[in-house]
């Protein structure tokens, strides 16, 4: 099926075909629930979250501006919406702690990385994501995962260019000291 | 900057492997099915026309009465007269007698009274605008 741009789908919505969301959904479903994951940390949350985030999106279409792009304005409501079901679960850790970090020694754990299979990589990246605040890792799905430039982030999220670069800037020495971490106890436990 | 390169790259190559997570089965149907239930497209603006022309009445209101009607007191505000200094001498009594002189000799200038004011609708237009943004799911507050 010949696929078309966002703003094709968008027109006919507004025209009343309904159905014409659902490429819309298909398209977006699974970044919008990682973002919803990324901040509940549950699936059931993050479903209904995803949801809530498409029906939004639909009733709200005739609110679509298009100063921003329609999946950055998507997103924008799926971290407004996870945060708001966070905040009523009241379990948002809003700032990353103080960490001093060591010196990282890159090439050491670039090898060390490339010498992990698949399936290890995953477990690593997936232990160290789950350490991450609430925020830093949608802002690390969105940075590094989805390529998104950091002035779109801000849009999503809503935090000043400085505090993205701030954060990103820790979260990528923290994501390191805690690879280099991981690596030195796999690197015992093999010894 | 080439070792902060290096390990954006790294991270984006870990990140890669691990990929978004899938969304669960029968996801589209779902939203689907929950859109077909109310399939009406809210198209009232954020703010209605009555708020928006109560807001430029009000903008208008205050500038015909600051600049264009001769109101004795506005010719307080910006005289000299207008600004007078607030008695901070009420602490040397009794607590009740304080409180009650302290409302006495209260005599905030009217700029003060002014500034109060302009506060109050600040906090107030806030708190309309934020609930507006809030219902539409575009403000965390």
């Amino acid at each position: 099926m010949e696929k078309r741009d966002d703003n094709h789908y968008i027109g006919q919505v507004m025209m009343g075909e309904t159905a014409a969301f659902a490429p819309l959904v298909n398209r977006y479903k699974d970044l919008v629930f990682t973002i919803a994951m990324n901040i509940t940390r549950n699936r059931e949350d993050a479903e209904e979250v995803a949801q809530d985030v498409f029906l939004k999106a639909y009733q709200k279409l005739a609110g679509f501006r298009k100063e921003s792009s329609f999946p950055t304005w998507l997103y924008r409501i799926a971290y407004n919406e996870a945060i708001t079901k966070i905040r009523k679960n009241k379990i948002l850790t809003l700032d990353l702690e103080e960490e001093i970090m060591e010196v990282i020694a890159e090439e050491e754990v670039e090898e060390d990385i490339a010498g992990l299979d698949e399936q290890e990589q995953k477990q690593v990246i997936t232990k160290i994501l789950d350490k991450l605040p609430e925020i830093d890792r949608v802002l690390v799905t969105l940075f590094y995962l989805n390529s998104h430039p950091v002035n779109e982030i801000c849009e999503v999220t809503g935090l000043r260019e400085s505090n993205v670069k701030v954060r990103l800037h820790r979260v990528r020495k923290r994501i390191y000291s805690e690879l280099q971490e991981i690596l030195k106890k796999r690197v015992l436990r093999i010894n | 900057m080439e070792n902060q390169n290096k390990r954006d790259e790294s991270i984006r190559k870990l990140l890669r492997q691990k990929g978004l997570e899938k969304a669960p089965d029968n996801f589209t149907e779902k939203v689907m099915s929950r859109i077909k239930v109310n399939p009406v497209i809210d198209d009232t603006p954020l703010l209605s026309t009555g708020t928006w022309i109560a807001i430029i009445l009000g903008l208008a209101a205050m500038i015909v009465v600051i600049f264009m009607v001769d109101i004795p007191f506005f010719d307080r505000v910006f005289s000299s007269e207008g600004i007078q200094k607030v008695s901070m001498n009420l602490f040397s009594n009794g607590l009740v007698e304080t409180m009650s002189s302290f409302f006495k000799e209260l005599n905030l200038s009217s700029i003060t009274w002014m500034i109060m004011a302009a506060v109050l609708g600040l906090v107030l237009i806030d708190r309309l605008l934020r609930k507006r943004f809030t219902q539409a799911g575009l403000l965390v507050v």
